[in-house]
């Protein structure tokens, strides 16, 4: 029998972390979004609760809890502050989590403690302005010089690129095509010949930005290899991506996060609200509205609790993944929107958060793989075979 | 039916296009947007061409043209971005008013110093809790002597805070009727001691800005009064058709810049070594854009047509409304999608045009209000 519940434990975990989102996020939301600046003092709060470590196993200094804690974690956090959220996400489900699966024993020994407490921070860095959708056009390559490796080139949208310690790059080993070759390296803070670009302004997220990465000739220690790419094989590749689930499942849980803060600031909003002599809940338009909402959220939820549980060797599902990120991201764009067109002209405007929560939700369907690519992967996964992307001109 | 433009009109729609071409360049509008400005250059040329005039009698300076003359010009200026649009129409539509509703010394008086560029003009209804039921406003004017004093507090007023600017504001002034009846049009210059403006954050539209404003003993001649005393919701009424029209021909304007540059980006942009708008998920996507934004010109043209003509076109606006501006916000989601993580960049036009698009299906009459006009045209009593 299926539950569909969550257990008691993950309900008081949820309520702890609600807590504390609404007592020391919520306030300072809308400032992060206004500055543009880095929520170190969240981060910093994060790490001391132990929150930032709370996915990596205990032998590295974190608690070694599971997935489904992190996206009831994240969910928590998106719900009052994205920006936040963003930065738990980084700590979480993104590198850090490759790197716990990918990287060498010494690495983890080395980095990991330092992401538990927030001094280290990995960033992961993949798209070039030629290759995005089509991850496997880059052509940031590494050469073999002696002990070491030779890396050259540019990277672009790196989320974190100018506060990160640490940037897992993915680059072409040897001369390779396609996914053949690929492997990735860790490129360290300091080193000589890296260099971190202006950060680009956008719409949402705006606390944590975008760099480009440039590498020119940056040496990097065979330690520093995490996948170690070969010309004839695409294994390296695979290996990579593999090891994304659990980022595009926390992009889903965040995803779930900001349309449950923005449907209960619609819903609570319709019952104050009054035109034509009464309150706009009594409408039947919204309330349509926010049934829609309401289900269209519940469906999201569970799609990505299902990612976060159904689990093998500790990774999710891909196609659990890919159903749940695409569904999640276009629900987040739906409801941020329907509760904003409730608030009416007030939602357009910066004293309400819905402005925000649009912009923020926005940015979910344009990275960590798109909505589109996410339809090529599940319906190779329907047809059981992938679909060359590049027949024809 | 017969679309086609005549002679005259395909040369103001060129001469216009060129102009804005030249002037609202890719930088002047993302640095406008960027730092709140009001397009003043632009706005000059505008009174330079004579484009200020042309709703109005010649005997006031103006140029006779019709609805279609002035759904061409929305379309253009929509073009660069929705706002132009919006400096020009806040200006006219009001000075409209003042035609239809204003003594012959105010037509004389004001018209010409609208058409060239002395005055601009903008609108102010919404209050905080009056919006979509605008009767329920609750700011008054009370006669005093040949003066009126107004106090209150209005919301949500765009362009209000310009050089130059004569807001006409909607009074109450018998509070003890229902709205339709104590309602008083007044025409107050923007500088008028006890008015305070106050620009507001906004998502998007950021040229123009929205304003709150508060009036305090503002004492305003009885000069200043467009239309009889407590009749001013026909005022309001009157000019609703054409203000919704031309409004949509703005949103298909600003809708179809997004598909031309979101297609022309998908063929540039190459991924898996091919442009983008040869797969055939982005091309379905183009074609579906363009479409949608032909719907929604063929619609604000049938409405602008009949108007033309002289006839009532009550339905015909609100489902060209409706539609243009879900297609707005619909085609620059798309345009979102195709143009992928650029889109989301400020430096890109794309973030710019989704921004203002959201705004269209709230302000002019939600969608939802849009949809309980259609539906009260087909025999319906909604509530």
């Amino acid at each position: 029998m299926l539950s569909f519940k969550l257990d008691n434990d993950l309900e008081l975990f949820r309520h702890d972390v609600r807590n504390l989102a609404e007592k020391e996020f919520a306030p300072k939301a809308a400032h992060w979004d206004e500055t543009e600046e880095y929520p170190e003092a969240n981060k910093d709060l994060l790490a001391e609760l132990g929150y930032l470590g709370m996915l990596i196993p205990e032998e590295y200094g974190g608690s070694g809890l599971s997935l489904i804690h992190g996206v009831v974690f994240l969910e928590e956090l998106a719900r009052v502050c994205f920006n936040t959220a963003l930065v738990g996400q980084l700590y979480l489900n993104g590198p850090a989590k490759a790197l716990v699966e990918l990287g060498t024993e010494e690495q983890k020994q080395r980095i990991l403690p330092g992401v538990v407490k927030g001094e280290h921070l990995i960033a992961i860095s993949i798209s070039e302005p030629g290759a995005g959708s089509a991850v496997t056009d880059l052509v940031t390559h590494i050469k073999k010089d002696g002990d070491d490796y030779i890396l050259n080139g540019t990277k672009c949208f790196t989320t974190a690129g100018t506060e990160a310690t640490h940037s897992m790059v993915f680059a072409r080993f040897g001369d390779s095509k396609g996914p053949k070759g690929i492997g990735a390296v860790l490129v360290e803070k300091g080193m000589k010949g890296f260099t971190v670009g202006k950060p680009e302004l956008k719409m949402g997220g705006r606390a944590v930005k975008e760099a480009e990465l440039h590498f020119d000739n940056v040496r990097i220690p065979k330690e520093n290899i995490i996948v170690e790419g070969t010309p004839d094989s695409n294994d390296g590749f695979k290996r990579l991506m593999g090891s994304f689930g659990p980022e595009r499942v926390g992009n889903a849980g965040m995803c779930v996060g900001i349309s449950q803060g923005a449907y209960e600031t619609a819903l609570a909003y319709s019952e104050t609200r009054h035109q034509f002599g009464r309150p706009i809940s009594e409408f039947q338009g919204i309330q349509w509205k926010i049934a829609d909402m309401a289900t269209q959220l519940h469906a999201a939820r569970l799609m990505v609790y299902r990612a976060a549980t159904n689990l093998k060797n500790g990774f999710p599902d891909p196609k659990d993944c890919a159903m749940a990120k695409l569904y999640s991201n276009e629900m987040a764009q739906k409801i941020t929107n329907e509760a904003l067109q409730i608030h009416g002209h007030y939602g357009y405007c910066r004293d309400y958060p819905l402005e925000r929560m649009v912009r923020d939700a926005r940015g979910f369907s344009l990275g960590g793989g798109t909505p589109e690519i996410l339809r090529n992967t599940i319906a190779a996964q329907c047809y059981g075979r992938t679909f060359n992307q590049r027949r024809g001109k | 039916m017969d679309f086609d433009l005549s002679e005259e009109q395909t040369l103001l729609r060129d001469n216009l296009r060129r102009m804005m071409d030249d002037i609202a360049t890719p930088e002047y509008i993302r640095q406008h947007d960027e730092e709140g400005l009001y397009p003043y250059e632009v706005y000059d040329q505008w009174v330079d061409m004579g484009l200020l005039g042309m709703p109005f009698p010649e005997k006031y300076g103006g140029y006779d043209g019709d609805v279609l003359d002035m759904v061409i010009i929305g379309e253009e200026l929509g073009r660069k971005g929705y706002d132009f649009l919006g400096a020009y129409a806040l200006s006219v539509f009001n000075a409209l008013n003042v035609l239809n509703h204003g003594s012959e010394e105010q037509k004389k008086k004001y018209i010409p110093q609208v058409i060239n560029g002395d005055i601009r003009m903008s609108i102010s209804m919404t209050e905080p809790d009056a919006g979509s039921d605008a009767g329920n406003m609750r700011t008054t004017a009370e006669r005093d002597g040949d003066h009126w004093l107004i106090n209150g507090q209005k919301l949500f007023s765009t362009a209000a805070d310009v050089k130059n600017n004569v807001i006409n504001l909607y009074c109450k002034t018998d509070t003890t009727v229902p709205y339709q009846q104590g309602v008083t049009l007044f025409m107050v210059p923007f500088d008028t001691p006890g008015v305070e403006i106050r620009r507001l954050k906004t998502l998007g539209r950021r040229m123009l800005g929205t304003n709150e404003i508060f009036f305090d003993n503002v004492r305003i001649s009885d000069e200043m009064r467009i239309g009889e005393v407590n009749k001013g919701w026909n005022c309001m009424l009157s000019g609703l058709m054409l203000e919704r029209v031309v409004t949509t021909s703005g949103y298909v304007g600003n809708a179809q810049t997004v598909v031309d540059q979101a297609l022309e980006y998908a063929k540039q942009r190459k991924q898996f070594g091919k442009p983008i708008g040869n797969f055939q998920s982005i091309a379905h996507m183009l074609a579906d854009m363009q479409t949608k934004v032909d719907a929604s010109r063929m619609l604000m043209l049938r409405a602008a047509t009949i108007m033309a003509k002289g006839g009532s076109a009550l339905r015909e606006v609100s489902q060209a409304k409706l539609f243009g501006s879900e297609t707005f916000a619909e085609v620059a989601n798309m345009g979102m999608q195709i143009l992928g993580g650029y889109s989301y960049m400020m430096e890109f036009d794309m973030q710019r045009h989704y921004r203002d698009a959201r705004s269209t299906t709230i302000t002019a009459g939600t969608s939802q209000m849009q949809r309980n006009l259609i539906a009260n045209t087909m025999g319906l009593k909604v509530k």
